[in-house]
């Protein structure tokens, strides 16, 4: 029977996730329901205000390794995920947490190519932080090819 | 070594710092928001794990190392670089747990209340990365 009920919630996730655009008026049930703009302004709101709150616990937070983790944070997930369960169902909210499971293999390379170049102290910060950024996008590129292939949506 | 708390950090930052991370974080989650309208939620999805803390926090770790060890009359950059590649050896365990973050999302949201998926999978993140942390310092290099 919840077996059941999943699938139904799958099956509504992947027909919106078909559509090319997600209409508040496509969602049923207790959805929220704001102009879009201000969808875009709590976005904004939440979406700096997390990674604030994370980038603060990273700054004071010793040793360095340690808060080095909150560079990993999932901070505009939450923000994100939080904001399209509201909106949108937490069907829809699923499958984007889903696609960030591969993108987040590629946040891994990332960080790991960052930390091998930072720690032969040659390169800056700045150059290897947005210059490994190319790594990442190939890789959530990858990975969105390959969910849109055979993943079905 | 315990961790700690060191507040000094922040009196050394200055306040557009601050306003540069805000502003970054909330332009990636609207930019997300507005791809997976466009796009749908398995393309805007990819963005969630998008390195939005890292780039900004590396290169003030930098800055600080380096402003330190110039007022001593030390050029500081080489240390400055290996603080921040420190950081990113952090990250790296971040991102494990940030991948683990996703695997519980993905499985909680349409079982479980929004509030109860979404901060079990913030609080299996942080178990993951920080266990990472520890297995590191005790058994790793």
């Amino acid at each position: 029977m919840a077996s059941e009920v999943l699938g139904k919630r799958y099956a509504v996730a992947v027909k919106l996730a078909r559509s090319p655009a997600l209409e508040p008026a496509a969602c049923s049930g207790k959805r929220l329901w704001y102009p879009p703009g201000m969808d875009l302004l709590w976005r904004f709101l939440l979406g700096g205000a997390m990674v604030s709150l994370f980038a603060l616990i990273g700054d004071v937070l010793r040793p360095k390794r340690l808060a080095g983790i909150f560079g990993g944070a999932p901070s505009v997930a939450l923000a994100t995920l939080a904001l399209t369960a509201a909106k949108s169902g937490p069907a829809v909210a699923s499958l984007e947490a889903r696609s960030m499971i591969l993108s987040s293999l590629g946040f891994v390379l990332y960080v790991y190519v960052a930390e091998r170049l930072l720690a032969t102290a040659r390169w800056s910060p700045l150059v290897v932080s947005l210059g490994g950024l190319t790594i990442w996008g190939l890789v959530a590129a990858t990975a969105g090819v390959l969910l849109m292939r055979f993943a079905g949506t | 070594m315990i961790p700690s708390l060191d507040f000094s950090s922040l009196k050394e930052a200055h306040w557009w710092q601050f306003a540069v991370r805000f502003f970054l974080g909330g332009a990636v989650t609207v930019c997300t928001g507005l791809i997976a309208q466009r796009f749908g939620p398995v393309v805007g999805g990819l963005f969630l794990a998008f390195p939005a803390i890292f780039p900004a926090t590396a290169t003030l770790i930098e800055r600080h190392e380096t402003e330190k060890k110039s007022k001593a009359g030390i050029d500081g950059r080489a240390r400055g670089r290996k603080a921040a590649a420190l950081d990113a050896a952090g990250a790296v365990l971040g991102g494990w747990g940030m991948l683990c973050f996703g695997c519980a999302a993905w499985l909680a949201l349409p079982r479980y209340s929004m509030a109860l998926a979404l901060v079990g999978a913030a609080l299996l993140w942080q178990i993951v990365s920080a266990s990472l942390w520890w297995g590191r310092r005790h058994w790793g290099r």
